[in-house]
């Protein structure tokens, strides 16, 4: 008889299927059985026979299995929860621990999606890109491109959809209506295919003609209420600055989401503007934004970028310079391309963003996230090294169970539902935390985060999946270290003597935390050091006591007499107008030296000041003289700095001459050198000091009037400039700052990337002294007899205390040891965002190590007293 | 003592007249041939379990065969218990029908 076998699958599903004990006889009397259907009836009844048996089983087997578990795992959650309040001190460490940690990580999470989040609320987001220009032989690029570039772009690439161009109004102006005015700072220029590129929801208006015609303009919902209220603003006219012609309105929009890149309370049309209408392809002045079509490959157009470059650039280029554009580029610091930037980078890409009113920090993004997940694990770390540390009260019970018949597995399941369980619990007070902390979370990173459960469908079970898989983490390494005890030895409690590799475990782990804390820490103090670095560097000019106005061109004619009312009073002692200011933006211009060829043109960055400018900013000159009132020909005079003097390579630079027009050179039009003022730190520490030139702005009305005032009797002062400016302008709107405040300003991102360092380091000590403290405590415990016997033998209470806290000592300086060249390089490569830095001190790391092993110190102090305190009689009887 | 179901009665009455060969294929086939019914495996098992731990039947792994791909089988014989259980059976279906019988019950409702 020829013997007919099963296949494997279902003799594979059957046993595993079938229950353990009679598995083979069982499938024994299955195979005689399909065997004898085999040869009566043929190979596919047999097989339909067993099949159908596998598959009849299945509904009660599945039935079995789980209740099985959910017996199972009642179990578990009820030894769990005795255990979490038996031991309430340890509990409430970890619980602690891991709620802080979450909430760290939760609030960044929340940040970090905020700042993913950027655009991408536009249906084309993932197919709009924005076109910019790159420079040179380290391609500097901008965001800025030709005004015909955009429609020369659509006729000549069939891949690209729309293209939109966009601008802003360049400073804060009065928007005024027959009744209402107000200081308007989002004012944006757009072409009407916006509505093509961007998802720009209009709720009066036709998106086809709405920005067609000049002098149109859309307002937000809210800004209509601002100046309409409940009437219809649509087709009224609005006037923006002192422009005679007014805007009719011909559409609302929807507010600006807030996480777009560029922000809006105004668009005007830009064939407003002439420029718009500019075929010269020399100018950057709009931002370029295109939707390809679906499925076309961005790095294909870029590579047609230089050929329409030639096309189009070319022929304007031979006429102006009389050079072929060929022959320019074969220079390579003439290089001169196109490039593509996704929509979705922009937010948080570092070049080119001109246009952002909220700009990311991609460091910042990375920093906080690698801090969050830092503070999580070691929160895991206190938990695993308090249940090992219990390891010996904990090892009689799993003997037990062992000997009652728990498999290792499910003695690791065991435990981690133990950790599950104190991490789901630490999830709803992380909750708890969260709600109370984000508004001032949202305060100080300027966003408006919110946090809500049920928000939508992926947070809730997001969290559930976080929490279990953190709780998992921390019960890995109890779980599986506690079930591998042997059951005999367990009892016979030989387990101590297997405890050394744990310990050594415990000691790695805790010297993992300090490292973290350690480098953190070593953080927060280099970027202080270099904040403060940056306010007591020489910047070269006075910053106190100067308040500017702002928009000070509202003065118009009655500038002279606005000056001379405020010096006739007692605390003004000086008054000076200026186009920009230190910490301001300068533009970079082209200027010829007279005598010197066209093509060895130089950058120099422009400021303009006037008579009062360089005592009332104490600039100190070098050589030569400032600008003087009383002497006419300083109108064409202009002072450069040091920089500028050695850049030029110039050795006698007074009575230099430069070609008064920007990159022009029309003879006979000269500006001369009078004096050179020494270096002046004129733009933010991250920059080099740059050649700069001042030229004369006397005659010009300019933008701020920087005023300098007697310290003391500030209020009163602000109030007097402030009656004098309403006296003179009428109604205009009074703008100040104080200078130290803008120049503070530019420091924002470092100052909180120090704070967020502060806070997180204080928070990771924090939790990994609540390690700490419960180890301590453990240990004390344990060693209660071997003190109790040392204290009988005449051991001083100080001796304990050394015994006791000698080995956290040790493990803090080793941690100091490890942390110091990470934090170094972390630190070093941080301070090279800077052209001014400070160097990082030895003394930090020492300084560092010190405060850590004090606070750590003062953690295990107490318990340490405490255990040596006790009474030898107490705990010899102990046990 | 709890009786015995029909099922279990069968398949306690089965193992018993096959005296050595009863397992679970030969057990379920004379039952099936006899009654003409088909028993599926699931309910074989979970009879002759129940009938174990009744103390009815006690079970014996064999040395393995090599008919079977070298598995073993699990023969059942039948206790004093499971014996004394079969003849109450045996004796409260007596009781029951007296002196009834098949042509009776043909006449039935007539």
């Amino acid at each position: 008889m020829r013997n007919n076998k099963p296949s494997y699958i279902s003799e594979f599903i059957i046993s595993y299927l079938g229950n353990k004990q009679d598995k083979t006889a069982i499938l024994g009397d299955l195979e005689e059985e399909y065997n004898d259907l085999f040869q009566r009836r043929g190979s596919i009844r047999a097989k339909l026979w067993l099949w159908k048996l596998i598959l009849v089983s299945f509904p009660s087997f599945i039935k079995d299995r789980i209740s099985r578990s959910v017996i199972m795992y009642k179990n578990y959650l009820k030894i769990a929860l005795r255990n979490l309040v038996k031991h309430k001190g340890y509990s409430a460490i970890n619980i602690i621990g891991f709620s802080i940690g979450m909430a760290c990580s939760i609030l960044i999470a929340l940040f970090i999606f905020d700042e993913l989040s950027f655009d991408r609320h536009n249906e084309k987001a993932d197919r709009i890109y924005r076109v910019g220009a790159k420079f040179g032989v380290d391609r500097f690029k901008i965001a800025f491109t030709a005004p015909p570039m955009a429609e020369a772009m659509m006729d000549d690439f069939p891949e690209i959809e729309y293209a939109v161009r966009m601008s802003l109004w360049p400073r804060n102006v009065i928007v005024s209506n027959s009744d209402k005015r107000f200081v308007e700072k989002k004012i944006i220029y757009a072409d009407s295919s916006i509505f093509n590129v961007f998802t720009i929801p209009l709720i009066h208006g036709d998106p086809n003609t709405a920005l067609r015609d000049p002098r149109t303009i859309l307002l937000t919902e809210s800004i209509a209420r601002k100046y309409y209220g409940d009437q219809d603003p649509m087709g009224k006219f609005l006037t923006i600055g002192k422009e005679n012609t007014p805007y009719i309105i011909t559409g609302i929009v929807k507010d600006c989401n807030p996480k777009s890149h560029f922000q809006y309370d105004f668009i005007v049309s830009l064939s407003t503007s002439e420029n718009s209408y500019s075929d010269g392809w020399m100018g950057h002045t709009y931002f370029t934004y295109i939707v390809m079509k679906e499925n076309s490959v961005p790095s294909q157009l870029e590579l047609k970028f230089p050929e329409f470059i030639k096309r189009h650039y070319g022929p304007q280029f031979l006429q102006k310079n009389g050079m072929e554009y060929d022959e320019h580029l074969k220079d390579e610091k003439n290089y001169y391309n196109y490039w593509l930037q996704p929509l979705m980078d922009i937010h948080l890409a570092s070049e080119g963003n001109d246009m952002l009113s909220v700009k990311g920090d991609i460091f910042f993004v990375y920093v906080l996230s690698i801090i969050a997940a830092f503070i999580l694990l070691i929160a895991c770390i206190n938990f695993m090294n308090l249940s090992t540390a219990r390891y010996t009260k904990r090892s009689k019970e799993v003997g037990m169970r062992k000997v009652l018949g728990s498999s290792r597995r499910q003695l690791i399941r065991q435990f981690i539902t133990e950790s599950v369980i104190l991490s789901l619990s630490s999830l709803i007070i992380a909750v708890i935390f969260i709600n109370a902390i984000l508004p001032g979370f949202n305060g100080f990173t300027e966003k408006v985060l919110v946090f809500n459960i049920m928000d939508n469908g992926y947070i809730f079970p997001g969290l559930i999946l976080f929490t279990l898989v953190v709780g998992m983490i921390a019960g890995s390494y109890p779980a599986f270290f506690l079930s591998s005890f042997s059951p005999i030895s367990v009892l016979k409690g030989a387990v101590k003597q297997r405890a050394g590799s744990n310990i050594l475990v415990r000691r790695i782990l805790v010297v993992f935390q300090f490292t973290i804390s350690i480098v953190i820490l070593i953080g927060t103090f280099v970027v202080y050091d270099q904040l403060t670095y940056m306010r007591d560097v020489k910047l070269g000019f006075n910053r106190d006591n100067i308040v500017i106005v702002h928009r000070s061109r509202a003065l118009g004619e009655k500038f002279e007499a606005f000056k001379q009312e405020l010096l006739n009073s007692q605390a003004v002692l000086g008054v000076s107008n200026t186009e920009s200011l230190p910490g301001r933006h300068f533009n970079p211009n082209s200027h010829n030296l007279e005598g010197r060829p066209k093509a060895e043109q130089k950058v120099l960055w422009t400021m303009y000041g006037d008579h009062e400018f360089a005592e009332l900013y104490n600039l100190q000159l070098s050589e030569g003289r400032y600008f003087s009132k009383d002497i006419s020909s300083d109108q064409n005079a202009v002072v450069i700095n040091e920089t500028a003097v050695e850049f030029l390579g110039l050795t006698e630079p007074l009575g230099k001459r430069f070609h008064k027009d920007f990159g022009e050179y029309r003879e006979g039009d000269f500006v001369t050198v009078i004096g050179v003022v020494k270096d002046i730190n004129f733009q933010s520490l991250h920059e080099e000091i740059k050649p700069m030139i001042i030229r004369n702005s006397a005659n010009i009305i300019a933008n701020y009037t920087s005023i300098k005032i007697k310290g003391g009797y500030i209020r009163e002062t602000l109030s007097m400039i402030e009656d004098k400016w309403n006296e003179l302008t009428g109604e205009e709107p009074f703008q100040y700052t104080f200078f130290d405040d803008d120049l503070n300003n530019l420091y924002r991102n470092e100052q909180k990337t120090g704070s967020v360092f502060t806070v997180f380091s204080a928070l990771a000590i924090f939790i990994a002294c609540l390690g700490l403290f419960g180890l301590i405590s453990f240990n004390a415990e344990q060693r209660t007899k071997e003190i109790g016997i040392r204290k009988t033998l005449g051991a001083k209470v100080s001796t304990i205390i050394m015994l006791l806290s000698k080995e956290i000592t040790i493990l803090v300086l080793i941690s100091a040891v490890i942390a110091s060249p990470f934090a170094f390089f972390g630190m070093y490569n941080w301070l090279q965002n800077f052209a001014y830095r400070t160097s990082i001190h030895p003394l930090v790391f020492l300084s560092t190590a010190l405060l850590t092993l004090l606070i750590a110190l003062i953690t295990i102090v107490f318990q340490a007293y405490k255990a040596a305190r006790a009474n030898p009689v107490k705990s010899l009887k102990y046990e | 003592m709890k009786d015995l179901t029909l099922t279990e009665e069968m398949f306690l009455l089965a193992v018993w007249k096959l005296r050595d060969n009863a397992y679970g294929v030969t057990i379920r086939r004379h039952v099936s041939e006899v009654t003409d019914r088909t028993y599926p495996y699931g309910t074989l098992y979970s009879a002759l379990d129940k009938l174990v731990r009744r103390g009815f039947l006690t079970k014996t792994e064999s040395d393995p065969t090599p008919e079977r791909g070298g598995r073993s089988k699990n023969y059942y014989t039948i206790t004093a218990d499971g014996l004394s259980a079969l003849k109450n059976a045996l004796e409260l279906k007596k009781a029951m029908w007296g002196d009834m019988n098949d042509v009776i019950l043909d006449k039935g409702l007539k």
